[in-house]
């Protein structure tokens, strides 16, 4: 005998836990041994919905009065009938089904492509070594004294630890939820995202002191908790196929959180130490200095403003 | 029988005669002089003890003597310091040989020659007289006070001039004032004062310092008619002193154009007057791919404020960085490093000062560009008042950079600015 359709229970992201063959109409659903298609959901009643075919290739179901109705979600309505198509999904308890007829076209199949590039732990390797020789840079740069070198190695091993830890943490996430550890993507994200972070805070920093721009540090500031969010998001990505906007949407939430701590740490650190001197003390070579500068008059006159603000510490605490 | 007698007798007057000559009686003769001076002025001099709270254990001890009716004592101002800027939390006592003791309070105060007047009930003590014509370089002095709880000691020197190294006139003293003496007299052979102990030279020998009797003059005719209530705070007469100083330090500093100095490529501030000590150094090490020459300035005229607080100097110090090969950007972070911001390690009193606050930005300055910044905080116990500092970083040269620095304590912000904006309009690079 041949199906006249198929009812599909499906998942949270719209993929097939289990599909039924319907052989005859009307086709009858719920939790009871005598439906044609049996649902195993408490929430389901003994008879619950019956499906008919409807115009058009298209399927009319109808509530055999249950107790918790059906609803075509996204919808929390209560619909005692309804009419679907193949792509539309009818809620009844917690179980989301789908019907389609054996006419339904498939698309055709997709190119069997070996794992992204990204994923591959050539990448990963590469990435490690553009942030190595980026951080061996940056030591060189600083360090004008032989006992800085040491220090600074320690610290370039201190930050691949820590990033070690990072990856790890999130392959093994990937691992408990869909099966794969993703070691590799994990850390080529990780290895580009901190890069992608040193290069924007390099710009920033240049930026701001060519164009004498205190605000642009701000600036940074979001840029660099954007480029952690999308870092986050494409970890995310890595583990789980759920929606995107979903994905970012927790990317960013994180993120802010990270920096909104960070941020918090910084203050109270900052009003502690409130007998040291804060300004930029950010110097660049001259060569990348683009504005002309103002006037020593203007400069020292300027310091009005200082005097108020101290004037105003003095009076809010005597 | 009486013959010989005579001869007995006209041979021991002989004997007499011989050894009562005058070289052989030499040395008795001075510390004869020390004793006579000490037995004279003992009475009038007293210790004097800082208290903290009801505890009998002194927190700070000093010298004071009589000079007055009604018990006025002088002393130094950096003895009862704690006392006139804190009256609640310490008490004043005085001790007299005699055993005699009480209570002190602060009458009038100079700050800035480091004298104060109290008032205690000394009984008979007799005052002190001071002397009023001028001593010669060599003239003998003695220093009465109580070194390190030794007891009321008697040291002689010699008077020397005034010291020509200090900002405030101050009489430069060989002796070995001790700490502890601090405020006690020192008196000429005849027991006329003719200075109160105040310092010693914390690098010499017997090089001490003496505030002149005639401050000491000025500071009583103050102090007569003064009545300040028991327990007063001193602070606002403090204040208005540093205030003063400010204005008298900072108008000779003012006085004339800024003199100026070619320092390696660069004119730079130069040595203001007499009243201020320059040094220069460098740091020149083979292995350093860079070399650091570093010149300095200071004003002598620091004010002890209270145990944390010394203020009232003005200090510049300008540095050349030389890269020998350092490339643009690694000399560009050994710029960062020398013009890091200041303020770590202090200890910050809240009740001194606000905390800085700070500003920087790219200046124009005479060929070529820098980086400034400036930081201001502001005295809280004492009015008008403030730390003023300046930084320099020059940007004109991926090799060669100056960096200069400014630091004025405890001075008017109109003084600040007034010299600031000299000193910034003074830095030139001569290419």
């Amino acid at each position: 005998m041949e199906p006249l359709a198929f009812v599909e229970v499906l998942g949270r992201h719209n993929d097939v836990l289990a599909r039924h063959a319907v052989y005859r109409w009307p086709a009858r659903i719920g939790r009871g041994y005598d439906m044609d298609v049996i649902l195993d959901d408490r929430f389901v009643a003994a008879r619950h919905l019956q499906i008919e075919p409807a115009a058009d290739g298209r399927f009319a179901l109808t509530d055999l009065q249950s107790l918790n109705g059906i609803s075509l979600p996204p919808s929390d309505k209560r619909m005692s009938a309804a009419e679907v198509g193949p792509d539309d999904v009818v809620r009844l308890g917690q179980t989301q089904l789908r019907v389609r007829a054996p006419s339904y076209a498939v698309r055709a199949e997709r190119p069997l492509r070996a794992t992204a590039v990204y994923r591959r732990p050539v990448a990963f390797a590469i990435m490690a070594a553009v942030l190595l020789g980026l951080a061996f840079w940056n030591s060189w740069v600083v360090a004008t004294h032989e006992e800085e070198r040491a220090f600074l190695a320690f610290s370039i091993v201190l930050i691949f630890v820590a990033a070690g830890i990072w990856v790890s943490i999130w392959a093994l996430v990937s691992r408990t939820v869909g099966g794969r550890s993703n070691f590799s993507g994990h850390g080529f994200v990780a290895c580009a995202g901190l890069t992608a972070l040193a290069l924007w805070d390099t710009l920033v920093e240049y930026l701001s002191f060519g164009f004498d721009a205190h605000w642009l540090k701000h600036f940074g500031t979001l840029g660099a908790a954007a480029i952690f969010a999308y870092m986050v998001y494409r970890h995310l990505r890595l583990n789980s196929r759920a929606v995107r906007s979903r994905l970012g949407i927790a990317a960013m939430i994180v993120s802010v959180t990270a920096y909104g701590v960070g941020t918090g740490f910084q203050i109270a650190s900052d009003s502690a130490r409130q007998g040291v001197q804060r300004y930029s003390q950010a110097l660049k070579a001259p060569l990348f200095l683009m504005v002309s500068g103002v006037s020593p008059e203007a400069f020292v006159a300027e310091g009005e403003t200082l005097k108020r603000k101290v004037d105003a510490m003095a009076r809010a605490e005597p | 029988m009486r013959s010989v007698h005579l001869i007995v007798r006209t041979a021991a007057l002989i004997a007499a005669a011989l050894l009562g000559l005058p070289g052989a009686a030499q040395e008795p003769e001075v510390s004869a002089q020390a004793r006579a001076l000490y037995e004279q002025t003992r009475d009038s001099v007293a210790q004097i003890r800082v208290l903290l709270g009801s505890s009998d254990t002194p927190a700070a001890t000093g010298t004071g003597f009589v000079v007055g009716p009604g018990g006025l004592i002088l002393t130094n101002y950096h003895v009862v310091a704690d006392k006139a800027l804190e009256p609640e939390t310490y008490q004043l006592e005085f001790v007299l040989p005699g055993g005699r003791r009480g209570p002190l309070q602060i009458v009038a105060v100079d700050v800035v020659d480091d004298l104060a007047v109290v008032r205690g009930d000394t009984g008979d003590a007799r005052p002190l007289p001071f002397r009023d014509a001028p001593l010669s370089k060599g003239d003998k002095g003695f220093s009465l006070g109580h070194p390190l709880n030794q007891g009321l000691t008697v040291v002689e020197g010699i008077y020397n001039g005034r010291s020509e190294e200090q900002y405030y006139e101050r009489i430069h003293y060989t002796g070995a004032i001790n700490p502890g003496m601090s405020g006690g007299p020192v008196v000429d052979i005849g027991g006329r004062v003719f200075g109160v102990n105040v310092a010693n030279h914390r690098r010499g020998q017997l090089v001490s310092f003496l505030v002149p009797v005639k401050f000491a003059k000025r500071l009583l005719s103050r102090a007569a008619a003064a009545r300040p209530p028991q327990g007063a705070d001193f602070r606002e007469q403090v204040g208005a002193q540093i205030r003063a100083h400010d204005a008298e330090l900072m108008g000779a500093l003012l006085k004339a154009p800024l003199p100026v100095q070619k320092l390696g490529e660069f004119s730079v501030p130069a040595k203001i007057g007499d009243f201020m000590q320059c040094g220069a150094g460098t740091e020149r090490e083979a292995g350093k791919p860079y070399t650091v020459d570093a010149h300095q300035c200071y004003t002598l005229s620091s004010l002890y404020i209270d145990r944390r607080l010394n203020t009232g100097m003005v200090t510049f110090r300008h540095r050349i960085l030389r890269s020998k090969d350092l490339g643009a950007l690694r000399f560009a972070h050994l710029q960062e490093r020398y013009f890091a911001p200041g303020g770590y390690g202090e200890v910050f009193d809240r009740r001194h000062h606000t905390g800085y606050a700070c500003r920087d930005e790219i200046v124009a300055l005479q060929g070529t560009r820098a980086k400034m910044a400036m930081c201001v905080r502001r005295y809280k116990r004492l009015e008008g008042l403030y730390d003023v500092v300046l930084k320099v970083a020059t940007l004109g040269d991926p090799g060669l950079a100056l960096q200069s620095e400014l630091e004025m304590e405890g001075v008017s912000f109109e003084a600040a600015t007034t010299f600031s904006r000299r000193y910034v309009e003074a830095i030139r690079w001569n290419r």
